[in-house]
């Protein structure tokens, strides 16, 4: 079955319409890219996809429920999470409880727990940390858990970004540009860990990304977006040599298909 | 003995009580100055409150003093009026004096939600503009009551507080506002005040947790107004002005906005301080003036900003984005530009 399905879903700000009827299905461990030029659509794809947005048209569902109406935090609960394309960490915190935080809607003790830290108020705090630490180690920043989420360099702050959305405990998992900014080597440590989110934790994963050689190695399925319109998709292969795909990146946005 | 030095508060709290009580004993200090400390421990219930919303959740609530005059008219009504507390048996006036403030309390957390529920749906200023309307309302509302004195005010309020239960509820109060802050509710307001969208995307219903830390802040208002009632046996509405609200705003800030330590010491340092200087006449505004300038100049998270006493067990730092900073340029603006330009 699928877990995130977008049904002919648009959106209009006044009168320029930002995307237009686009289609999505994703499944259990599949890992789909949207690319496309600068301002084709695609945040605005994940924004409609998380909530942040409301259609105009079409609908979504998380895994078979339907999301009309829904604030972000529903649909955080129903199983999606996402990472941001400008960095949406909480600053003010730890690497620790920027993890913790994403544990928030988990939590089971009630307000008269907390104000007088009962006996669950105390195991549960204690599950709380540990299983965001395990989630730390399995990436690699548990060294860092007592610094200021914003004294990370810009490479681990986009890391600590994929581990807090995992943190919400996804079926799917959004990346908006998880690579932006990277050289190299830092994209190859990117391409393993997200390999590593869907292989070995089983997530379904729909990324957006500029890097090409990234993208073609490790999507299945490919949606090219321009000026909002789903202008080709499919394969890698096949994606890559659509003349429609060639034409609107050298469109103007030559710079884009050298990356 | 291991457990003691990890929680000294258990001896250090009580000791600071002793201390004032047999100060006061022993007539070192008079009852004018113990009352300047009874109203001290009122501004630090109510900085403590304001801390809650301003601080912990990254709203603006400029108009606290509104849901202390509600918590001071409320338990003023349950002792005097309704039930005649001066009348009593000691032990009895404690008891009620216990339950009007827990209606006074009640009271200003009953308003907190009515005002919160629709304004803090909203993203953006609107509850500043809201509490700000709030304040001037209530207190025109009081004006023209006769039942509560109207404009010439509630007199005869029987005299059931003292140094021993503000001291309590200033205490309470701490503990309140730790526990909340270290917990998974605290957490996710503090995931609001850094970064709202972030905190929704990751399954913090942001209007629930909002609501909630500001009811929680107005029902402590509405305790320290029961406080105040109870200590000057007097209540006039023009007292619970919009100057009244400013004044605990000063005390948070520049005590450390976001600070627990930080609005006790504000609270304290600043009620207390005017008071010191008084010999000086009217320079000491000036001076108090002054000495806010120098804070704001040199100091702009607040004198105890990024801080907390040990005894809380509190993290601390990471305060940067928050305080009297927000009117200056970030310090973490460079990177967080930096960081745009690489992503482009
Ligand atoms: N809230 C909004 N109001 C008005 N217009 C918007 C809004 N959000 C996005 N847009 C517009 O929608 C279009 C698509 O923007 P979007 O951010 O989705 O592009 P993108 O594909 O993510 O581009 P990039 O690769 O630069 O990130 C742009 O023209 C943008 O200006
Ligand atoms: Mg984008």
């Amino acid at each position: 079955m699928s877990i995130l399905k977008a049904d002919h879903i648009s959106i209009q700000f006044g009168g320029l319409k930002a995307v237009n009827d686009f289609s999505l299905d994703l499944e259990q461990k599949e890992l789909y890219a949207i690319i496309g030029p600068n301002g084709a659509g695609k945040t605005t794809v994940f924004n409609m996809l998380t909530g942040i947005y409301q259609p105009t048209q079409g609908s979504i569902y998380i895994d078979g429920k339907l999301m009309a109406g829904c604030k972000p935090y529903q649909f955080t609960e129903a199983g999606l999470a996402r990472t941001f394309q400008n960095i949406r960490l909480f600053h003010g915190a730890t690497v620790l409880d920027n993890v913790k935080m994403a544990h928030s809607f988990k939590t089971d003790y009630n307000f008269f727990n907390m104000l007088s830290r009962t006996g669950k108020y105390h195991a549960e705090e204690k599950r709380i940390t540990e299983k965001s630490m395990e989630l730390l180690e399995m990436f690699d920043l548990q060294d860092k858990k007592n610094f200021f989420a914003n004294n990370l360099p810009y490479g681990e702050q986009r890391k600590l970004e994929i581990v807090r959305a995992l943190a919400t405990e996804p079926k799917v998992i959004l990346l908006d540009e998880p690579a932006a900014g990277m050289n190299p080597n830092e994209i190859d440590d990117v391409v393993s860990l997200i390999l590593r989110v869907q292989k070995d934790l089983g997530k379904a994963i729909l990324v957006i990304e500029h890097h090409m050689k990234m993208v073609m190695k490790i999507a299945e399925y490919i949606k090219v977006l321009d000026f909002g319109e789903t202008i080709s998709e499919g394969t890698p292969e096949k994606v890559q040599n659509d003349p429609k795909v060639i034409e609107a990146y050298l469109g103007g946005h030559a710079n884009a298909s050298r990356n | 003995m291991n457990w003691l030095r990890k929680n000294s508060e258990v001896i250090i709290l009580p000791l600071i009580y002793v201390v004032i009580f047999l100060l006061q004993k022993n007539k070192i200090l008079n009852n004018y100055v113990i009352q300047i400390i009874m109203l001290a421990g009122v501004n630090i219930i109510m900085t403590q409150s304001l801390n809650l919303v301003n601080g912990m959740t990254g709203q603006n609530s400029i108009g606290h003093a509104g849901f202390m005059a509600v918590g001071a008219y409320v338990s003023a009504l349950f002792s005097k009026i309704i039930f005649n507390a001066a009348a009593m048996p000691p032990t009895m006036q404690t008891i009620f004096f216990l339950l009007a403030t827990i209606a006074g309390g009640i009271g200003a957390a009953i308003f907190g939600f009515l005002i919160g529920m629709p304004t803090l749906r909203l993203k953006g200023d609107y509850l500043a503009i809201v509490t700000l309307g709030f304040g001037e309302v209530i207190r025109s509302i009081i004006r023209i009551t006769p039942a509560v004195g109207a404009a010439r005010g509630l007199t005869g309020i029987p005299k059931l507080a003292s140094l021993f239960w503000i001291f309590v509820f200033v205490v309470i109060t701490i503990y309140i506002c730790r526990n909340y802050m270290d917990s998974a509710y605290g957490r996710g307001c503090l995931a609001i005040r850094d970064n709202e969208v972030a905190a929704d995307t990751m399954g913090i219903n942001t209007s629930k947790y909002k609501v909630q830390a500001f009811v929680t802040s107005a029902f402590i208002a509405g305790i320290a107004g029961s406080m105040y009632a109870h200590t000057l046996r007097y209540l006039h509405p023009d007292v619970f002005s919009y100057t009244k609200s400013t004044d605990f705003l000063v005390y948070l800030y520049a005590g450390g906005v976001g600070s627990i330590s930080g609005s006790i010491l504000g609270a304290f340092i600043l009620t207390a301080l005017p008071e010191v200087l008084r010999f000086m006449n009217e320079w000491r505004l000036v001076i108090y003036g002054g000495l806010l300038v120098i804070i704001i100049l040199f100091r702009p998270v607040g004198m105890f900003g990024g801080k907390e006493f040990a005894f809380l067990k509190l993290k601390t730092g990471g305060i940067q984005h928050i305080g009297f900073s927000n009117l200056f340029q970030r310090k973490t603006k460079k990177t967080i530009v930096a960081n745009e330009e690489a992503s482009r």
